[in-house]
């Protein structure tokens, strides 16, 4: 067990009845690394994360958090992540700051002065007692966070994390990864489709196409490997990975 | 157990911040009330006492435990585990350290829970609402008696809260698992009548069966058998509950 890597995924294996999923993913994400996985709409980033989160089970492989396995310790392994999946999903019928006591009850020796420190670090300080039914789409991704957050994680695992806020509170998220990244050495696992927002906020990067990782490495490594930008590296892949699969074809109906 | 415990008071925070519950825990301590001018006509129109003030209570459980009750575990077993799946809000409460065990039977405690604060409050209201009916001697062993009979009702209405939480692992939205567990019960309760013989293998049958804890005519061999009967069903029910809770995938 090596206490350095926050997340390791290995041979991770699912396929759903229209045949879509993943396929072998593997990879690592050390402590204090803000890794992004990216891929377009469909490449099967949320299932990932799905099975990190314990939301689904996979077919095959495994992921550990912490050394621990999500499948066998699944407390254990989760006691030091925060997660915030698709979009956040909070309880209509109450209020920000209630739906932050639920999350922050679950966390034994958490201060109470906790809820209104994430309250005021994702913007809705004023708001909290609002109930969550008359916020934006914008507010709601934001309390979203605020409940990853609340328990002061080591590791956070964000899906989609700037999906239906504006340009101002994009800024301000990335910002905040940047941040607790750098002041708090919180590890991020953060999915996205938009590969600008990977470049601003990462230091390594996943490729994810069509359920397999198809490249992986350091961002700088990746964009001097690019020449240009990671958008120009991104499809340059996706062309040669098609041609393989042409050839591959090809070959199979020649025999 | 303290993170059980506190997934415990998570779903029942969420129950009572429903507008519905609250209605239904007002319906129940109210409804007793309600009934009074219908009682008190009829005992006018009769000439003589209908029902004294010391059956009251009981005539008062019979309506909750095989109408409002009921509907009140439908509701919150729908919105608890039909409902979260269906606006995705479960994920919230399952990405978090705790195991889907304890998150499945701390949404079960808080439904039951919410069933027993049900029994109490119509207890307590229709305990006080007795004492505007004419009654005989004896109202204090009436009391004891009725809070006996509130006490054993539980038995039932849990193995009903475990089937109802059953039939909602099957549906996606809250509507339809509401509107399936009433179709169950209603049809259930009318086999009652139909086909008593069969009945009697179904908990519905045994919503009244606080009537052997007070009368005289149960032996304790066949309230031990209802008992045995009642608990099996509801930890079979829990069981097959949370295998179906634990595969579900969101």
């Amino acid at each position: 067990m090596n206490a350095e890597i926050a997340l390791d995924i290995q041979g991770l294996s699912k396929t759903y009845r229209n045949k879509r999923g993943i396929d072998d993913i593997t990879l690592q994400v050390a402590r204090g690394d803000v890794y992004g996985f990216f891929g377009p709409n469909g490449a099967g980033k949320s299932t990932v994360m799905k099975i990190i989160a314990g939301l689904i089970k996979p077919d095959r492989g495994h992921v550990r958090l912490f050394g621990h396995d999500v499948g066998d310790q699944y407390e254990l392994a989760m006691s030091q992540a925060g997660v915030l999946i698709e979009k956040a999903e909070a309880f209509e019928y109450m209020s920000g700051r209630r739906n932050l006591e639920l999350a922050a009850r679950l966390y034994p020796g958490l201060p109470k002065t906790r809820i209104d420190e994430v309250l005021e670090l994702v913007g809705l300080a004023a708001s909290g007692r609002e109930k969550v039914g008359h916020y934006s789409l914008g507010m709601k991704q934001r309390l979203g966070i605020a409940c990853a957050l609340v328990s002061k994680p080591k590791l956070l695992i964000l899906d989609e994390p700037t999906n239906g806020l504006d340009i101002e509170s994009m800024v301000e998220v990335r910002e905040l990864i940047k941040r607790l990244a750098a002041q708090e050495r919180t590890t991020f696992f953060v999915s996205s489709h938009l590969i600008s927002e990977m470049e601003m906020i990462c230091n390594r990067i996943g490729i994810l196409h069509e359920g397999k990782l198809i490249r992986e490495g350091g961002m700088a490594e990746l964009l001097q490997e690019s020449g240009q930008s990671l958008e120009t590296y991104f499809v340059a892949q996706l062309r040669i990975e098609r041609e393989g699969a042409r050839h591959e074809s090809a070959a199979v109906q020649y025999h | 157990m303290n993170l059980l415990l506190s997934s415990t008071i998570n779903e029942w925070t969420k129950l009572r911040s429903r507008k519905k519950t609250v209605f239904f825990l007002a319906l129940i301590a109210l409804l007793p009330f309600l009934g009074l001018p219908a009682v008190m006509k009829l005992q006018g129109g009769f000439g003589i006492a209908a029902i004294a003030g010391s059956d009251y209570p009981i005539t008062v459980l019979n309506l909750l435990a095989s109408f409002v009750l009921p509907l009140l575990i439908f509701m919150s077993a729908a919105d608890m585990f039909s409902g979260e799946f269906g606006d995705k809000t479960i994920r919230s409460v399952l990405a978090r350290p705790v195991s889907r065990f304890k998150i499945f039977f701390a949404k079960l405690i808080a439904a039951f829970s919410l069933v027993a604060a049900g029994l109490l409050l119509g207890w307590i209201s229709s305990a006080i609402a007795s004492f505007f009916l004419p009654h005989a001697d004896g109202l204090p062993r009436a009391l004891a008696e009725s809070a006996l009979a509130h006490a054993v009702t539980a038995l039932p209405l849990f193995a009903i809260c475990a089937a109802a939480v059953v039939v909602a692992m099957f549906f996606k939205h809250a509507s339809g698992a509401l509107a399936i567990c009433i179709l169950v019960y209603a049809a259930a309760k009318l086999l009652g009548f139909v086909l008593p013989q069969y009945a009697a293998w179904l908990p519905t049958a045994y919503m009244d069966w606080h009537e052997l804890w007070i009368g005289s005519a149960a032996t304790a061999g066949r309230i031990a058998t209802v008992f045995s009967y009642l608990l099996g069903c509801g930890i079979v029910l829990s069981t097959l509950g949370y295998c179906a809770f634990d595969k579900k995938e969101v």
